[in-house]
């Protein structure tokens, strides 16, 4: 008992009853944490401005809740226009830990399930009209244009693992695969750009994405 | 295990590929800005093309467009403006005593216009409505016999917007 309280693992052998006792304890908690990739991506590249807080809470013995929130600005240099998204997203849904760990050990590989809402607006800065015949000089309109009130659903995919580096700190890494379920379009333009869905591929209503976590465990009980 | 790594990767080979699929370049076959689409008719026989060699220049260009024996031609139309004029020059070089010697006549295409969206790749054309045209014959007369407006929108180059009998 006295080893518990002081919080410091043994390495000593274990009688039969506290082996049993102990590997029934497992840890519950809220793991809070950051997308790395965001800020770093901020700091690299001068058309993204991004920041997202993650956080995922344990329910079952390999299911946990799990939910990002994040806003991101993002200016899209195209070959005939250029165009601005800011805006804001939630997505929340669980994730599952397919991952036996050994004694001791809580990372996770897992599959999780997200669904995903986002507010937006975008701002047609500037644009060429498309001709096929360059008889008549270039038609380049700067007359900028504001599209608010956007917002997009989507079914998203995630599939990623979390490493404990130290106590309770945790690295993670996901690949996210997105489904476009409803969308707002601006009358008269399109969406170029959804924060949380990232790009917008023509006729297609899939989405990729990615992430690079760093999160902190907060024990909360155990069970 | 085995069958989850598969999993894994089958997810990673997707997004990779959905990741990388081109949409940033328009494609030729996509509708863009439209161009005038002109017709040319014997005028003693209208039911007939008649063939013409063609030079167009826009009042405030020098650069031609030069159409040899056509009997369709598309021309571009302003899409800043809503209206374009052109010189058409017929059978530019030949003198005075031929049959068909060079003739120009000056033809004032009015119309309004439409910005569309159409795609990321392609970004906006504009599609033109309400077209109307005067007729101006120079000091040498006017070869056109007559000229009618077969569509008054613009909207793409599949159809015949004006005939012009010669």
């Amino acid at each position: 008992m006295a080893q518990e309280e002081s919080g410091i693992d043994t390495e000593e052998p274990l009688t039969a009853e506290q082996d049993s006792l102990l590997q029934r304890t497992q840890r519950y908690g809220l793991r809070v944490g950051l997308d790395l990739s965001k800020p770093l991506r901020s700091f690299l590249d001068d058309n993204y401005t991004g920041l997202e807080i993650m956080g995922d809470f344990r329910i079952k013995n390999n299911y946990y809740i799990a939910a990002e929130l994040g806003n991101e600005t993002k200016d899209s240099d195209e070959t005939n226009f250029n165009a601005t998204t800011k805006g804001s997203y939630i997505k929340a849904g669980f994730n599952y830990n397919a991952y036996n760990n050994w004694y001791g050990m809580s990372n996770l590989i897992y599959v999780g399930l997200r669904a995903g809402f986002s507010t937006f607006s975008q701002e047609l800065n500037n644009y060429t009209i498309y001709t096929t015949n360059p008889y008549f000089e270039e038609d380049f309109r700067t007359d900028s244009r504001e599209f608010s009130g956007l917002n997009a659903t989507w079914l998203e995919v995630q599939m990623g693992m979390q490493v404990e580096l130290f106590s309770n700190l945790y690295l993670g890494l996901n690949l996210q695969l997105k489904r476009m379920i409803t969308e707002k379009e601006p009358e008269g333009f399109g969406n170029i750009y959804i924060p949380g869905f990232n790009k917008v591929t023509t006729d297609s209503p899939f989405g990729v994405g990615y992430g690079y976590t760093l999160s902190y465990f907060i024990p909360i009980f155990k069970r | 295990m085995i069958k989850k790594s598969i999993l894994v990767f089958t997810l990673l080979g997707l997004a990779l590929f959905l990741a990388c699929e081109r949409d940033d370049i328009c494609a030729e076959s996509t509708p863009t800005t439209p161009q005038l689409v002109i017709q040319f008719f014997d005028a003693d026989n209208i039911s007939d093309s008649k063939p013409i060699t063609l030079d167009i220049i826009e009042v405030e260009k020098e650069d031609t467009l030069f159409f040899a024996g056509d009997t369709l031609i598309t021309i571009p139309l302003r899409t800043n403006t809503e209206s374009t004029r052109f010189r058409f020059t017929k059978n530019r070089g030949i003198d005075a005593t031929a049959e068909e010697p060079e003739n120009e006549d000056i033809i004032t295409f009015n119309y309004t216009t439409n910005e569309v969206y159409i795609s990321r790749a392609c970004g906006f054309k504009v599609t033109y409505d309400d077209l109307s045209l005067i007729n101006t014959n120079g000091a040498d007369g006017r070869w056109i016999e007559d000229i009618t407006i077969n569509s008054e929108s613009i909207l793409d180059e599949s159809t015949t917007h004006v005939s012009i009998y010669h």
